[in-house]
């Protein structure tokens, strides 16, 4: 794929993805509002738009808490895919979400007519040496850049500009910005007000987050250990019918690094586990239509030589496979990008 | 051979979890009761 502009893929299943997904938030910051409202009336205007502004608040918070699920989720149960798959759309909303979150605290101090008050409050050195007292609100907005950046950089154009490796480590930085969201609510709003819905709000999140993370970690620690080779230096797989027809088993090279054997049909060949894409996990897919697909947004590769199908121009490294005593075997060292190396059965 | 992100950013993420847990349940300890 050349850095050349590409439009984004649009079909009917993204359509409705993002119809649900624009409703719930809907849903959500109205209902929010609704029950702020009628449980503590505003006064003023500044009351009412501080409603608004846990409301966005609180949902950005959950989204991201949502985004963060999904990797972990994904890895867990494949039934999770569709929404990895739409997981951009998600993320832009959440910065969408946060900036008006943001947009609607600067409302809060200009219709008080004290605006310098907020830029007072970040410029007050002395208060950046306390921890209660801290000015959250630059913990927010450090946030709000970095999700910003991850935004303004969602489109396929930046990935292949940037690289995926580059990219994606640019796009972990979410994690980062969560850190810095639970910091900010905690030293923010938990301070204020003395109920148990925030900390349980921010316990509830973080430790989905943390323990989701840590489960499909766990899950995969045999595979990250790598595999012994035999004596040859090739790594045992197991019978062809071990690996489900148009599906991969996972194999780990002695340095750990994934190794994807898939079968179609009387066909067997192995390709590295990562998409050229997005460092997807290539083994966790299946093959559709005669072609390799990435679970992750439906690269295409050819078993047999781990190319893209024209006019797509993507290569995976390959792997050298063979039958031995009724078992299939891969050798850990990748052949350069698009040999062909696949075995029939 | 590229390896995975998630193998090579590993040992950062505990860190960084357990630092934002801390810094969350010191809020949570130190916060004022209210008047």
């Amino acid at each position: 794929m050349s850095v050349g502009y590409k439009a984004v893929q649009w079909n009917r299943d993204k359509y409705i993805y993002d119809a649900i997904l624009v409703a719930a938030v809907a849903i959500f910051i109205a209902a929010f509002m609704v029950i702020h409202w009628q449980l503590h009336p505003p006064k003023d205007l500044p009351a009412a738009i501080d409603i608004g502004i846990r409301a966005f608040g609180t949902c950005a918070y959950l989204m991201l808490t949502v985004i963060l699920c999904i990797g972990p989720l994904a890895r867990l149960d494949k039934r999770f895919l569709p929404l990895l798959y739409n997981r951009r759309h998600f993320g832009v909303l959440t910065f969408f979400v946060a900036l008006i979150h943001a947009w609607l605290m600067i409302e809060w101090y200009l219709v008080q007519g004290n605006l310098p008050n907020l830029a007072g409050e970040l410029t007050n050195w002395a208060d950046y040496a306390k921890f209660i007292g801290f000015p959250f609100k630059v913990l927010g907005i450090a946030a709000l850049t970095v999700l910003f950046l991850m935004a303004a950089t969602s489109h396929d154009y930046w990935l292949n500009f940037l690289s995926p490796g580059v990219w994606k480590t640019l796009h972990m930085a979410l994690y980062v910005a969560y850190g810095l969201v639970v910091l900010h609510v905690a030293i923010g709003i938990m301070q204020y007000e003395y109920t148990l819905l925030i900390p349980g709000m921010l316990i509830g999140g973080f430790g989905a987050v943390v323990g989701l993370h840590l489960v499909a970690g766990w899950r995969e620690r045999p595979l990250d250990a790598g595999s012994v080779p035999g004596a040859e230096g090739w790594i045992v797989v197991g019978p062809p019918s071990s690996i489900p027809d148009k599906e991969a088993r996972i194999v780990a090279a002695p340095g750990g690094e994934r190794i994807a054997v898939f079968r179609d049909g009387t066909q067997i060949g192995a390709l590295t586990n990562l998409c050229a894409h997005q460092n997807g996990p290539i083994g966790e897919g299946r093959i559709i239509d005669g072609c390799v697909t990435c679970p992750w947004h439906g690269f295409q590769y050819r078993l047999e030589d781990g190319c893209a199908p024209a006019p797509f121009t993507e290569k995976l490294a390959t792997y050298r496979t063979r039958l031995r005593n009724g078992v299939i075997e891969v050798h850990p060292e990748p052949l350069p990008p698009g040999t062909p190396a696949a075995i029939m059965v | 051979m590229k390896r995975s992100l998630r193998i090579g950013h590993r040992r950062i993420w505990p860190f960084l979890a357990i630092l934002v847990f801390g810094l969350f349940a010191l809020a949570l300890i130190f916060r004022e009761p209210p008047t």
